[in-house]
């Protein structure tokens, strides 16, 4: 595994977290995918996770699509539909990350590329709009699984009740689309690494060692 | 990190209601809700909310209804209007009222979060605006006095000038319009603002009890002098002696006055020592004293001595332009006293404010305030809060006689312009033969509120 902490940090792409078939569901965090969803992105969103967040991560067995979530009229997926599906029916991971290829909405929004409940059990991220560019042509799969990596970054670090930060170089800073999210460096900082750590003490949360 | 503006999000809508309510708590913003109009100002009254979303179609009372309200009663408020039916024109006609934006549900992402960072940079302003507010709250503020009108201006002005001089000061105007706040004014500009300002009301004493507060008495000089005492002449050695409601002293006590301000030297009462002393007079009145002289109620000669200099401070009824801000000065002085959150006052109760005449001047508009504030129930002064002031105010706001508000407004304009014809004829845009014919015709008399 590539060092921790450091700011240099780039994404690891060799998986080195608890995989359901050879480990026991020991993890704080429970990655999950949901329908047609490439095995090489969980497993690098998994280890990511892991690495930056030093959470021990599990990685889920698959399920299906979340169809109950679709919505008709805007022929999109309501993300609360699914967070409240998956803090419900998954256990006993104290956080679980969905990972789905549909196109996620909240009512007030036009689309979200993930969701998380503030303080809760669960995030989701969509795959969706991350693949292409503004203009409609893909992007590199390096560009593709670092944006994977960044938003579910930013939703699980929600569920430590973190909030949207004004630091340039911070992963918890608002991004207003999928190039904005380019920018976006790979790390949280200082006052946000605090703000974790402090979550941690507060949710009894052991991370792993540096 | 997390911001501290406040936001309000009002929609009939729950789903939308909680789905913004969510995404703003992510970017740490302190949010509440309201599923309508009517919670969304009752919350208002007592919470100051930095930034309300505002859905435009909303049953019972709608988004532009409620902007009209908080945009005339809690102007410091942003709002953002919210419409589901992209209606162009009401969002038009909502920026025309003083929303800041408008959004179309579902929103953008991307343009909600610029939209957010443009309010929070807005903020930022708005912040900076009330710090540059304090700094020009400083020049409309001379020492405790408040004005910003031309003639607090000037008299400012004035102030600066006589207190570079050592000259007597007689200030005049009406009751309740700061004359001691003049005096101080004066006397902390000048040389003499290390030693004691003294101040006396020579119509708080009857006469032979003002003699001996003024010069003080040696050991059984009357009976009850059980020990010697310094009177206010001697305090004020090397400071400023405020003679206040001079128009009251006895003539005999004119005399003696006179002479002390002639040699600045007295004789306590049974005393035989000369004292000699160091000050600067400052005499005041509400009274007409070329009048009284003119009567032989106040002596010629005394008058003079003290009217070296002479300021007048205009009645409040000539300078509303003053009362917002001596209102605001009030408001903030008296919800830190008496610590209620009340920072605001609604429109109609500063027109209220503005129309009545304000016989007791400043004084009586500061009680007006403070009596406010302690009755208060919420964060807004409404005009219910001043009803105490109802039976004064204008009786031409009673009647729809057009001869009877003809006649209420001439008096008025008349006594604004303490019965001075030719600028009363000039703010009434009439002639003064007309103006003169019209008081003949109403038997109009200047009232006592006016000189």
């Amino acid at each position: 595994m590539s060092p921790v902490n450091t700011r240099a940090r780039t994404l690891t792409k060799y998986p080195g977290t608890n995989n359901s078939t050879s480990l026991p569901t020991q993890g704080v965090v429970g990655v999950v995918r949901l329908g047609a969803v490439g095995e090489a992105v969980l497993n690098i969103v998994a280890a990511n996770l892991q690495e930056i967040l030093r959470l021990p991560v599990d990685i889920l067995p698959p399920r299906q699509s979340p169809e109950f979530a679709y919505n008709e009229r805007r022929k999109q997926y309501h993300a609360a539909l699914i967070l409240k599906n998956l803090a419900e029916s998954l256990r006993p991971h104290p956080r679980i990350l969905g990972l789905v290829s549909v196109d996620l909405f909240i009512p007030v929004l036009t689309h979200v590329f993930g969701e998380a409940q503030m303080g809760g059990r669960a995030a989701v991220v969509s795959l969706h709009r991350l693949k292409q560019k503004e203009e409609g042509s893909r992007v590199s799969l390096d560009t593709f699984y670092e944006r994977v990596v960044k938003v579910a970054l930013h939703e699980v670090a929600h569920t430590f009740d973190l909030v949207h930060c004004n630091q340039a170089e911070c992963i918890m800073r608002i991004s207003s689309g999928p190039s904005d999210l380019d920018e976006l460096p790979l790390f949280f900082c200082e006052y946000c690494e605090a703000f974790l750590a402090e979550a941690y003490r507060r949710y009894d949360i052991q991370s792993l060692p540096l | 990190m997390a911001n501290k503006i406040s936001i309000l999000v009002v929609d009939d809508e729950m789903v939308i209601r909680e789905s913004l309510h969510g995404w703003l708590k992510k970017s740490g913003y302190k949010v509440d809700t309201a599923e309508g109009g009517s919670a969304a100002l009752a919350m208002l009254e007592k919470t100051p909310y930095d930034l309300l979303f505002l859905d435009i179609m909303m049953p019972v009372m709608s988004g532009i209804e409620v902007l009209e309200v908080v945009k005339e009663d809690y102007p410091q408020t942003l709002v953002v209007m919210i419409t589901a039916y992209g209606s162009v024109e009401t969002a038009v006609q909502a920026m025309k009222i003083g929303a800041v934006d408008y959004l179309m549900k579902p929103f953008d992402p991307d343009q909600l979060s610029l939209l957010t960072e443009k309010l929070m940079q807005q903020k930022r302003i708005m912040d900076e605006n009330i710090f540059l507010r304090e700094q020009i709250a400083e020049a409309i503020r001379f020492e405790n006095l408040v004005g910003r009108s031309k003639a607090m201006q000037d008299l400012f002005a004035m102030i600066q000038d006589v207190a570079e001089s050592d000259s007597p000061v007689l200030i005049t105007g009406d009751t309740g319009t700061g004359k001691e706040l003049v005096a101080k004014a004066i006397h902390a500009k000048s040389a003499r603002h290390n030693g004691p300002f003294i101040a006396i009301n020579c119509g708080a004493f009857p006469e032979h009890l003002l003699e001996s507060e003024l010069f003080g008495h040696e050991r059984g000089a009357f009976t009850g002098a059980h020990r010697a005492k310094k009177g206010r002449l001697d305090l004020a050695h090397y400071g400023t002696l405020f003679l206040d409601e001079v128009g009251t002293v006895p003539l005999k006590m004119q005399v003696d006055l006179l002479r002390v301000l002639e040699t600045k030297a007295f004789h306590r009462l049974g005393g035989t020592e000369e004292i000699e002393v160091d000050f600067r007079t400052i005499a005041a009145t509400n009274r007409d004293l070329q009048q009284a002289i003119e009567k032989g109620e106040f002596r010629q000669d005394f008058f003079y001595r003290l009217n070296v200099i002479s300021l007048h401070i205009p009645p409040l009824r000539q300078r509303r332009d003053d009362i917002p801000l001596l209102v605001e000065h009030f408001l903030d002085r008296y919800s830190r006293e008496t610590n209620k959150d009340v920072d605001t006052i609604s429109k109609e109760a500063m027109d209220l404010l503005r129309q009545y005449d304000w016989p007791g001047n400043v004084r009586e508009l500061e009680n007006a305030i403070e009596r406010a504030v302690v009755i208060c129930k919420k964060r807004r002064l409404g005009p219910e809060e001043f009803s105490f002031l109802a039976p004064h105010l204008s009786a031409a706001a009673e009647t729809y006689s057009l001869e009877k508000t003809q006649i209420a407004h001439v008096r008025k304009v008349l006594n604004e312009f303490d019965w001075n014809i030719s600028k009363a004829a000039q703010a009434l845009e009439i002639n003064r033969v007309t103006l003169h014919k019209k008081i003949k015709k109403y038997d109009l008399r200047p009232d006592r509120a006016s000189n």
